[in-house]
């Protein structure tokens, strides 16, 4: 039998200390919370080999937390918290910088804070196509500048898909060079 | 780390949280400081010749805009044109991304007013993908 996959949201902090993580769980335990118990069962992807079977532990939300904000925020924020555990999990590393430029949000991943070596695409989603969504981040990410010379940059691609059949992927995209 | 990033990334998602909100006279200080914590940096990369400078300029000409302070946010577009034009820099990619961020500018909304949770006075959302 294929080995699952253990994933902890409240772990997120720890290994993203870069980010105000504390901040963020909560809307991630809200993204979770509206269709899982815990553990919630995900299917991972990366790149287009064979799904993986995940557990993602996560603690109950506040009775009243999902109230306080429209549901879009919590998937959006929900969704970065996501794709931090999986680059955390799978590639070691964290992300560093979430900077605005203009209507754009650029992340910055790295394997300790200060290092802004890779970029990242995220986008959460209820219950919209998961296969269109990580088509359309990964056609972003190729168009993003630091994706091109002089940057250069390689990048993850991190799309979750929060109702069932609840899936949660991340892909590499190499730099344009 | 720089504590720059550090400070500016704090300052980040307070702004966010605010920007969920339509909160705009609360974040309007930490847009200020981030706009000026940005832009420190920006300079002193640029000046120094290192590429990366450029995240902090869009990032300070981002919050200064989101501030709207437009005279700060053009002023640093020029001077962003300046750096551009140093030899090695790879003028096409960046002039094209301070043009794009010249055009959000000019599309934001009008300077807002007083504590009016209106969409004039609200944060500008950001792309949400």
């Amino acid at each position: 039998m294929a080995e699952v996959i253990a994933l902890d949201v409240e772990e997120f902090p720890q290994a993203h200390p870069a980010l105000n993580g504390p901040l963020l769980l909560e809307h991630a335990r809200v993204a979770l919370a509206a269709y899982h118990a815990s553990p919630a069962a995900f299917q991972i992807h990366r790149g287009d080999g064979p799904a993986l079977a995940a557990a993602v532990n996560f603690t109950a939300p506040h009775l009243l937390s999902a109230g306080t904000l429209e549901r879009e925020g919590f998937v959006e924020i929900g969704a970065i918290v996501l794709a931090g555990l999986l680059l955390a999990h799978f590639e070691g590393k964290q992300i560093t910088r979430v900077v605005r430029r203009g209507a754009r949000v650029d992340y910055f991943v790295g394997e300790r804070p200060g290092d802004f070596r890779w970029i990242l695409e995220v986008s959460g989603t209820d219950a919209e196509s998961f296969a269109a969504r990580r088509r359309e981040k990964r056609q972003q990410l190729s168009e993003s500048i630091y994706h091109l010379p002089p940057y250069s940059r390689d990048g993850f691609v991190s799309v979750t898909r929060f109702a069932p059949v609840a899936a949660a992927a991340l892909d590499s995209v190499r730099g344009v060079r | 780390m720089d504590p720059r990033v550090e400070r500016a990334q704090q300052l980040f998602w307070e702004v966010e949280a605010l920007r969920r909100k339509g909160v705009y006279p609360a974040a309007l200080p930490r847009l200020l400081e981030m706009a000026r914590l940005h832009e420190e940096r920006a300079c002193e990369l640029l000046q120094a010749g290192d590429p990366d400078g450029w995240t902090d300029l869009f990032a300070a000409v981002t919050a200064w805009g989101e501030a709207r302070r437009r005279d700060e946010a053009n002023r640093l577009l020029t001077r962003g044109h300046e750096f551009v034009v140093v030899p090695g820099a790879k003028q096409a990619a960046i002039e094209t991304e301070l043009r794009r961020l010249e055009a959000w500018l000019d599309a934001l909304p009008s300077a807002p007013t007083a504590a009016v949770p209106d969409a004039a006075n609200a944060l500008v959302e950001p792309v949400r993908e």
